[in-house]
């Protein structure tokens, strides 16, 4: 293993569909973030930022030492163009750090209209090899490449050794069952448009499945195709040493709750990592994974990082996911230290008796039990069943506004 | 003056596809291209007297030799017109060996607006292949920015995927499934259509439910450098008809005519105008 590798953290790279999204992941540990506006992006439906909000993201993330990149990432066709060349002096003006952007002519654009803004190719663009990379460093002067997520490990290795521009490579989140940029299920069966941010996920639709006229699947036995997430948490000390500039969690869609799980999660892996030369024992190592799962509510698995396979990373069954989000109580509102009470907003069912892990930025999770609950007239309760109300919760430490509070699941530790 | 090409599945059927009005016959190279069934070694090429080759697989690092050694081996046959290609890698390879001028970007889905054809018309290749996704309006938009080919006909690729999905349905239902070079069909539940489906060892790619045809629509497009018939999963009678047809109307036949007699013979395939009327969204 090449210590001196780890003498260099690599960066962390958040989603955010919000503004709200944005300030959790860099409160909990990002590096930098990506987001998209509303325009010339794909999950453009996802976005909730207009340019204020990514000009107010891109304050907040460079007063933490964070970075934020946005995705100009659609597969243009004509009409797409219009506003684009004022959208990416815009971005540039405002202070975004990087442009995520998957076709050439854009890409060229911005190298023109927005020339201290780093580019960086998309994942739609499915670099495989250091030979795609080079060419586009040699024609667009790119900064950096996302590469595909069929990479193997080996292949990782190989493209960032030889690639003239820094390489970014997935560690969580959903895959796409195809290559990325290259599915038209959804343009077929429901008129969206894939690479313009309207896939329907087809892929995790049911099929009957023919050879000839004879159909060989049954209705208990039908062909499905939609890929489990990405959960690299065992790949991440070898993608480190590899040299990959750049660790990317998938989700723009997702929750606050999933963004501050699944970054805080990774935060503390890469820093107990750093810490320790990239020489973890397994059981700590393993540890780290059922933390950053306590966040995932779909099955996971490791990618192509551990080979090409099949059937193992498919959702071959759909009831395979379990519904995490359910475990997210809610947020703390406000503390009040000389009470050792805080106010929180409610968003699941808890009881009373039950344990609480508080997720706190730039700190280790700590765990209590409720012992007292009261609702806004001071009234005792036993439970919890509203959600968005605020209730003031009895707390042995002190925690801080923003703070997440999960169900524990001592069987967990 | 539009050259008409047809992907074929053999070298005979190469010959066959020439002698029905072809221009060029387009064949896959083992190991290298995504969309087609059947892929042939370099070697059984040499004697075709007008012939493309798709080699449009994103490669990885393994491969970089295997590009290298597939172009040096095209580059000595007297009969080679063009090479399909959709990795960036390939353009600096084939540029080292002096055929850049032979190389056409296909990358199925990618190539949807005149910026994006003129981009890499300007490396100097010989031409773009656009994606088939695109309006009428659009295609007529596209063809004066850059040499165009445009997928006249046949299933279209809908998607590729690195995985082996069928092997992994009949893994986790533990069912034996012979896969080499045949076609399955798959049916989305709520819906009546069939898309063919194949496995081979670049992944699994699955094809339109329907047969892309564009005989009313190829003397608006007579400005594209090329027409592009994919013969993947037409049978031999159909192709050559196919190609007859396109040819007629390319030399002034009347489309609607040329049309009507061809959907006689062959009226209960699944065809359609594909997306030329119909916009999909965001
Ligand atoms: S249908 Fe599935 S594989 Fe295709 S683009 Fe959508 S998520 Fe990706």
């Amino acid at each position: 293993m090449d210590r001196k590798r780890f003498a260099e953290k690599p960066e962390l790279l958040a989603p955010a569909g919000d503004l709200a999204r944005a300030m959790t992941a860099v409160r909990y540990g990002a590096d930098a973030v990506y987001l998209g506006g509303p325009q010339f992006s794909l999950r453009s439906r996802a976005s909730n930022f207009t340019l204020e909000d990514i000009a107010e993201a891109c304050r907040f993330a460079h007063e933490h030492g964070s970075h934020v990149h946005v995705t100009v990432n659609m597969i243009p066709h004509e009409e797409d163009y219009d506003g684009l060349k004022e959208y990416l002096v815009r971005l540039q003006d405002i202070g975004v750090d990087a442009l995520i952007i998957a076709s050439p002519a854009v890409m060229e654009l911005a190298g023109k209209y927005a020339p201290e803004t780093e580019i960086h190719c998309s994942t739609q663009m499915s670099v495989t090899n250091a030979g795609a990379a080079r060419f586009l460093y040699d024609t667009l002067k790119i900064d950096r490449v996302v590469l595909a997520r069929e990479c193997t490990l080996d292949d990782v290795r190989r493209i960032t050794a030889d690639s003239p521009v820094a390489t970014e490579a997935f560690i969580h989140g959903g895959m796409c069952v195809s290559y990325s940029g290259r599915c038209t299920l959804s343009n077929r069966m429901t008129l969206r448009d894939a690479n313009r941010g309207g896939c329907a996920q087809s892929c995790r639709w049911f099929y009957h499945l023919y050879d000839g006229s004879a159909e060989i699947s049954t209705e208990n036995s039908l062909f499905t195709m939609g890929s489990k997430d990405l959960c690299a948490v065992h790949e991440i000390a070898a993608l480190w040493e590899a040299g990959v500039r750049s660790f990317k969690i998938e989700g723009r869609m997702k929750t606050e709750y999933y963004v501050a799980s699944i970054v805080s999660g990774y935060r503390h892996l890469l820093d107990d990592l750093y810490e320790h030369n990239g020489i973890l024992a397994s059981e700590r190592l393993e540890a780290h994974r059922r933390e950053i799962m306590k966040g995932e509510n779909r099955a996971v698995w490791n990618g192509f990082y551990g080979g090409v396979r099949g059937a193992e990373g498919l959702i071959s069954d759909l009831k395979a996911g379990n519904d995490v989000n359910h475990d997210f109580l809610g947020t703390v509102a406000d503390y009040d230290p000389a009470a050792g009470t805080m106010t929180m907003v409610t968003r699941n069912p808890f009881d009373l008796g039950e344990a609480v892990e508080v997720l706190s930025p730039g700190q280790e999770n700590r765990v209590f039990r409720i012992s007292e609950i009261k609702n806004e007239n001071g009234e005792y309760l036993e439970i919890s069943r509203q959600p968005m109300k605020e209730l003031r919760l009895k707390v042995p430490f002190a925690v801080r506004k923003d703070d997440i509070l999960r169900r524990s699941r001592e069987d967990d530790h | 003056m539009t050259v008409l090409c047809s992907s074929v599945n053999s070298p005979e059927e190469a010959r066959r596809m020439l002698a029905a009005g072809a221009d060029e016959a387009v064949l896959a190279l083992r190991g290298c291209c995504f969309s087609a069934l059947t892929e042939q070694a370099p070697e059984k090429l040499k004697d075709i007297p007008a012939f493309s080759v798709l080699l449009n697989r994103l490669f990885f690092p393994s491969e970089s030799e295997k590009v290298e050694t597939t172009l040096a081996a095209l580059r000595e046959m007297p009969g080679l017109r063009f090479i399909y290609f959709s990795d960036p890698a390939v353009l600096p390879a084939a540029e080292q060996l002096g055929m850049k001028e032979k190389l056409i970007y296909r990358p199925e889905t990618l190539l949807t607006s005149r910026a994006d054809a003129r981009w890499w018309q300007n490396r100097g290749i010989h031409g773009v292949s656009v994606s088939p996704l695109l309006t009428e309006q659009e295609v007529r938009d596209i063809l004066p920015a850059a040499r165009c080919e445009l997928t006249m006909h046949g299933y279209l690729m809908m998607t590729v995927s690195r995985r082996p999905l069928l092997s992994a349905w009949a893994e986790y239902r533990h069912r034996d499934l012979a896969m080499k070079e045949k076609i399955f069909l798959l049916r989305e539940e709520k819906r009546q259509e069939h898309m063919p489906v194949f496995e081979s060892e670049a992944g699994t790619m699955i094809f339109t439910d329907f047969i892309q045809e564009s005989f009313g629509y190829a003397g608006e497009f007579a400005a594209a450098d090329r027409f592009y018939i994919d013969g993947t999963f037409l049978n031999e009678d159909l192709l050559a008809d196919t190609v007859t047809a396109y040819r007629q109307i390319m030399t002034g036949a009347d489309a609607a005519s040329v049309s009507a007699e061809y959907m006689k013979r062959w009226g209960d395939m699944p065809f359609s105008t594909g997306y030329y009327g119909q916009k999909t969204i965001r």
